[in-house]
C-alpha cells in the first residue's frame, strides 16, 4: 500500500497461483479523527490491483490526534460507537465494492463506560453495517481468559453465515497471568477446541493460520495445518 | 465520506490513552519499565481492574507494546546501527527519535523516516555501546546509517519507469541530466559495513567478529534492486565518481570533470571505461527514465 515496488512484485507472483485477500491494521475505523479516504484511497487501488475476493481490518482504533499507534486499541463497547463503526464500515465496504470483514480483538482492559458486552458490541456493528465477520477464535479465547467472561457464549452470539475467514494463532502468557497476542507460538489445545466448537456451529468456513514471528519450518506449519482439519472432524 | 461524528468523550479519551502510550518506557532500572504511578487519574478511573492486574497494569500491556512494536521495526530497518551499538543503546537512541518523532503515518515502515537526520544531529564523536567500557565512533555510526538508509530506501522504492537509452544517443545528448533510480544507491565505507549488513540480515544475525580498523580510502559500493534480486557490487573509485558526476551535472560537463579529476596513467583508458560503465548503468536501470531533462 506505500507504493514499494518489491512487495507488488512479490504479491504479483503469488496472484499468478492462489487468490489472496487483504487483511490491514491501519484503517482506524474508531479513531476520533475521520477515516483517512487517502489510506482508503490506496487500499481499494491495492484491492482492486490483486483482485481481493474480499478485505478485512479490526474493529479498534489505532491512532488519534495525527499519531499513529502501531495497535489495535479497544473502545468503550457502547450503543453510540455501534452506530459510528457501522456507518464507516459500510462506507469501507461501499468504497471497496468488495465484501468488507471487521475482526474481533484480543484485549487486555475492559472500560467502566462499557454498556454492552464484546460480542455484542461486534454482533451490532456487523449487523448494523451489513459488513461481515473476520472471526478470530484465538482473539476470542485470549480476551475470555484476560477479561473471564464464557468463550461459547461469544461464539454462540456469531452469525455463521456472515463469517468470511476465521483466524487461529499462538499467544503468549505473561508471568501476571495476562495473554498477549503474540502470533509466535503454535495454536494453544484451548484454542483447537473453541475452533472445533465454531465449526460445528458455523461450518464450513475458511481458515487462516497466523504467524508473525518464531516462524517454525514449513513442515511445522503444515503439521499445524492439518490439526485444522482433524479439529474440522 | 461519513458524516457521523464521534462522540465528545472518544477524542479525550483517545488523547489522554496516546499520551500515555507515547511516554518513553523508564530505563534506570535496567529494563524497560512502564512508570504505572504516571498515568493520569482521568484515564484510570476509565478502566476496570481485573481479577489479576489492577488498571493501570492493564493499561500497561498496551503501553509496552507500542514501544516495543516500534522499537523492533527501527532494530528491523537500522540492524548495523542496532548491532553496533548493542540493542540496549540502540533502544536508547530510537527512543529519544520517537519521542520527538512520534509515527504520523498508518505505514509502520515509515516510523523510522528521519532516524539518520536525528542521529547525524545527536551523535557525540564517541557512542556508549551495550558491552562495558567499549564505544564506537560517531564516523561509524554515520557510515552505518547511511547503509542502512540506503537499503530502506531501496526496499521502499516505487516502480518508476528507466531511462530509455536511445536518449543517450539523441542530439541534445550532452545536455542531459541524468537521475538515479530509487531502486539503487551509492554508499561509501571505511570499515566492511555492508557485508557485516548482509551477515546480520541473511545470516548469523549477530556480529561475529569486531570491526577492523578504519580503512584510509572509502570503497564505494553500488546497492540495489534488480526485479526481484537484491545487488551489492563494489565499485572502482572512477565508476563511482561518474555515476556520482552524472547525477549532479549535465553528461558532457559530468565526464569532463571525471576526465580532469583522473591520472594520466588513467586517462588513455578511460573512454572505454566511461562507455562500458555508462552502457552498463543503462542496463540495470541504474537511471530513471522520464528525468529532469529527459523531455
Amino acid at each position: 500500500m506505500n507504493g514499494a515496488a518489491l512487495p507488488l512484485l512479490h504479491l504479483e507472483r503469488i496472484r499468478q497461483r492462489y487468490p489472496i485477500v487483504l487483511h490491514g491494521v491501519g484503517l482506524n475505523l474508531l479513531g476520533e479523527a475521520p477515516l483517512d479516504e487517502a489510506y482508503l484511497d490506496r487500499l481499494v487501488r491495492l484491492a482492486d490491483a490483486v483482485d481481493a475476493p474480499f478485505v478485512t481490518d479490526h474493529l479498534c482504533w489505532t491512532g488519534a490526534h495525527g499519531v499513529s499507534h502501531h495497535d489495535l486499541l479497544p473502545t468503550p463497547y457502547v450503543p453510540e460507537l455501534v452506530e459510528l463503526a457501522a456507518e464507516r464500515a459500510r462506507h469501507v465496504q461501499d468504497r471497496l465494492g468488495r465484501p468488507f470483514g471487521l475482526e474481533n480483538l484480543s484485549t487486555y482492559l475492559e472500560f467502566r463506560r462499557s454498556t454492552l458486552t464484546e460480542w455484542e458490541f461486534y454482533t451490532s456493528v456487523v449487523a448494523s453495517s451489513g459488513c461481515w465477520f473476520m472471526l478470530d477464535v484465538n482473539n476470542i479465547y485470549v480476551s475470555s481468559v484476560n477479561h473471564g467472561f464464557d468463550p461459547l457464549a461469544y461464539l454462540r452470539a456469531i452469525d455463521f453465515d456472515r463469517v468470511l475467514q476465521v483466524h487461529l494463532a499462538g499467544h503468549t502468557r505473561e508471568p501476571n497471568g495476562t495473554i498477549v497476542d503474540t502470533h509466535d507460538q503454535p495454536v494453544c489445545a484451548e484454542v483447537w477446541r473453541l475452533y472445533a466448537d465454531a465449526w460445528k456451529m458455523g461450518g464450513p468456513f475458511p481458515t487462516l493460520l497466523e504467524w508473525d514471528g518464531n516462524i517454525p519450518p514449513l513442515p511445522e506449519v503444515i503439521a499445524e495445518v492439518e490439526l485444522a482439519l482433524e479439529a474440522r472432524a | 465520506m461519513t458524516g457521523r461524528a464521534p462522540p465528545s468523550w472518544l477524542g479525550e479519551f483517545q488523547a489522554a490513552f496516546g499520551d500515555v502510550l507515547q511516554a518513553p518506557l523508564e530505563r534506570a532500572s535496567g529494563t524497560l519499565r512502564a512508570r504505572t504511578e504516571a498515568y493520569p487519574e482521568a484515564l484510570r478511573v476509565e478502566v476496570l481492574p481485573g481479577s489479576r492486574l489492577a488498571a493501570a497494569d492493564r493499561i500497561a500491556v498496551y503501553h509496552r507494546q507500542y514501544w516495543f512494536r516500534l522499537l523492533t521495526a527501527l532494530q528491523t530497518d537500522y540492524p548495523l546501527v542496532a548491532n553496533l551499538l548493542g540493542y540496549w543503546e540502540f533502544n536508547g537512541w530510537a527512543a529519544r527519535f520517537l519521542s520527538s518523532h512520534p509515527p504520523r503515518c498508518a505505514d509502520i515502515q515509515r516510523a523510522g523516516d528521519g532516524f539518520p537526520a536525528f542521529l547525524e544531529l545527536a551523535l557525540p564523536a564517541q557512542v556508549a555501546t551495550g558491552s562495558e567500557g567499549v564505544r564506537v565512533p560517531r564516523d561509524v555510526l554515520l557510515e552505518a546509517v547511511a547503509i542502512d538508509a540506503a537499503w530502506r530506501a531501496i526496499l521502499l522504492a516505487p516502480e518508476v519507469p528507466v531511462l530509455d537509452p536511445m536518449m543517450l544517443d539523441g542530439p541534445t545528448a550532452a545536455e542531459i541530466r541524468l537521475e538515479p533510480h530509487p531502486a539503487f544507491a551509492i554508499v561509501s565505507e571505511h570499515w566492511p559495513l555492508c557485508a557485516l549488513r548482509a551477515e546480520l540480515v541473511h545470516g548469523a544475525g549477530v556480529r561475529s567478529a569486531p570491526l577492523p580498523p578504519r580503512r584510509p580510502e572509502a570503497t564505494s559500493r553500488l546497492l540495489g534492486r534488480l526485479g526481484t534480486q537484491l545487488l551489492t557490487r563494489e565499485l572502482e573509485p572512477l565508476h563511482a565518481a561518474l555515476l556520482r558526476l552524472l547525477a549532479e551535472l549535465p553528461l558532457a560537463d559530468g565526464l569532463a570533470e571525471l576526465e580532469a579529476s583522473c591520472q594520466e596513467a588513467e586517462r588513455a583508458e578511460l573512454p572505454a571505461k566511461v562507455q562500458g560503465w555508462l552502457s552498463e548503468s543503462v542496463r540495470i536501470g541504474y537511471w530513471r527514465g522520464g528525468g529532469r531533462d529527459e523531455g
